[in-house]
């Protein structure tokens, strides 16, 4: 009996050992609420099979494309992907942390004509940009290392006929165009858009909810036409100090999270007369509602804080400021009170 | 939020913390435990109405989770793949795995196979009966009995183990 008893004092000594940090029950809803919806779309059976031969009947009709306007993503992700060797398809193959020649490799099954190296960052990750090793005056040229879904050639040209598409869809299809991950069935959390400033911010969540990818799809590239952007992701259960989180020491499972990116211009003698900026991110308050940005004394951008935490923004104004001004980036709550600055 | 959520929410922020433990105890890794708790949690929200309408959603959660914690490693299509080489940079790593490391009782706790760590739990750290640990794990009580009579003399010893080497 004393065994006993010593036994169990001891499992809880070991169970208790450690504090932590509550799960974020956001991420699990936002889980659970996807798998019900599919499962009440599954549920209407004869419903789905009509559908089925009413999209089969529209497939073969030329441009004509379907309700929700999702251009290109028709079909199977077999159609639309196939499996790069050595790189497991899906979520699994995003945010791998892998070596410089691994690295290599995939960006010489991307551009096979590019004989350069890529610089060396003493290892890389799968969806995130690698640069090459560029000399002065050559041609430029980046890799964003791809994951295990390679897009088919009509995903490629659908996406570069169309690089800033009006529908999520569509954008998602660009996104995955971009990193080589299927990211068309994520979940989106945040997204912005900005025509003045060419470019578009989309975050979503993987199906498991244990990764983030941040999408930045561009048009204001100077002398580049066709699909341009940039793709970043996260594992949001192991968040290191290689991704954007303002205190790597929180591992809270809703720890703040943070991009910004902008400049200014026109400007002359120390004045300009206009900024663009992008960004994104999480913050960890539940309490804030929106995110603001603002110059100076000028106009202010606001965009909604959303599920999870999440948000995104992407702006450009012509407000006058002095050079040497930066924007002022912060999440607010209802009240109208600061719960975090960004910047 | 919808009633269903706002009811959910509330039972996972009184049980997560106790539920993860005991997914500590029987997986022998945090991460791992945090891992089937989200699961576990994932799969109760979808069968949350039913769950709660029999009354006890804690019992359901705790069973889900004592499963996957025991058996997991057993199906080798949810072992997780090593596909890279990992760049040479110091990772984030949990501080206190070396600790832990360190402890003898934890580490008599891993030795042991995964039915006699679920058996210890279960009957030691939940103070469950042997009826009720059978019924979760799915076995008869004798091997209930002797499983968790093993289990406790291994840790026993851990714990001798211990007092000797500190004595010295």
């Amino acid at each position: 009996m004393e065994d006993v008893r010593e036994i169990s004092a001891e499992l809880h000594r070991l169970a208790e050992s450690e504090t932590m940090q509550p799960l974020d029950t956001t991420e699990l809803l936002a889980r659970g609420r996807r798998t019900r919806r599919h499962r009440k779309l599954l549920g209407a059976g004869g419903a789905v099979a009509g559908v089925a031969v009413i999209a089969l009947g529209a497939s073969l009709l030329p441009n004509l494309s379907s309700a929700d306007n999702q251009p290109g993503i028709a079909g199977n992700p077999s159609d639309r992907f196939e499996a790069v060797p050595g790189v497991p398809p899906g979520e699994a193959g995003a945010d791998q942390r892998i070596t410089m020649a691994e690295a290599q490799r995939r960006c010489e099954l991307r551009n096979p004509d590019e004989k350069r190296k890529l610089v060396d960052t003493k290892g890389a990750r799968s969806g995130h940009l690698a640069l090459y090793d560029m000399k002065v005056g050559d041609k430029k040229n980046k890799c964003i290392v791809p994951g295990g879904d390679k897009p088919s050639p009509e995903l490629v040209a659908a996406a570069n006929k169309d690089p800033m598409p009006k529908s999520i869809a569509g954008k998602l299809r660009n996104c995955s165009v971009l990193a080589w991950v299927d990211v068309t069935g994520w979940q989106v959390v945040a997204s912005d858009e900005s025509k003045p400033l060419g470019q578009a911010e989309v975050v979503v969540i993987s199906p498991t909810g244990h990764k983030v990818m941040e999408c930045l799809l561009q048009t204001n590239v100077p002398f580049e036409t066709g699909l341009q952007g940039n793709t970043r992701f996260a594992t949001l259960t192991n968040l290191t100090s290689s991704d954007p989180v303002l205190n790597p020491a929180d591992k809270s499972a809703r720890t703040d999270m943070y991009v910004g990116g902008g400049g200014s211009g026109p400007c002359t003698a120390g004045i300009c007369k206009g900024w663009g900026m992008s960004g994104w991110g999480r913050v960890g308050s539940k309490d804030a509602v929106t995110v603001r940005l603002q110059i100076a004394n000028g106009p202010a951008y606001q965009v909604p804080v959303g599920e999870g935490g999440w948000f995104a923004f992407t702006w450009k104004n012509s407000a006058v400021h002095q050079q040497k001004t930066y924007p002022k980036v912060a999440a607010y709550d209802k009240a109208g009170k600061i719960v975090k600055v960004f910047e | 939020m919808a009633e269903r959520d706002r009811e959910f929410v509330e039972f996972v922020e009184g049980a997560e913390a106790a539920l993860r433990r005991t997914a500590f105890l029987v997986s022998g890794d945090r991460h791992r435990a945090d891992d089937i708790v989200q699961d576990a949690l994932y799969k109760l929200y979808l069968a949350w109405p039913k769950v709660r309408r029999v009354g006890n959603p804690f019992a359901y959660a705790r069973r889900t989770v004592v499963n996957a914690a025991y058996d997991g490693k057993r199906r080798p299509w949810r072992r997780e793949v090593a596909i890279a080489d990992v760049p040479d940079r110091a990772g984030d790593d949990d501080f206190a795995v070396g600790h832990a490391d360190r402890d003898e009782v934890l580490a008599a706790l891993r030795s042991l196979g995964p039915r006699q760590r679920a058996c210890v739990v279960l009957r030691y750290y939940e103070d469950l009966s042997v009826e009720q640990t059978a019924d979760i794990l799915g076995c008869s009580t004798g091997t209930v009995k002797s499983q968790a009579a093993r289990g406790l003399e291994t840790l026993r010893r851990a714990i001798d183990q211990r007092r000797t080497s500190r004595a010295l």
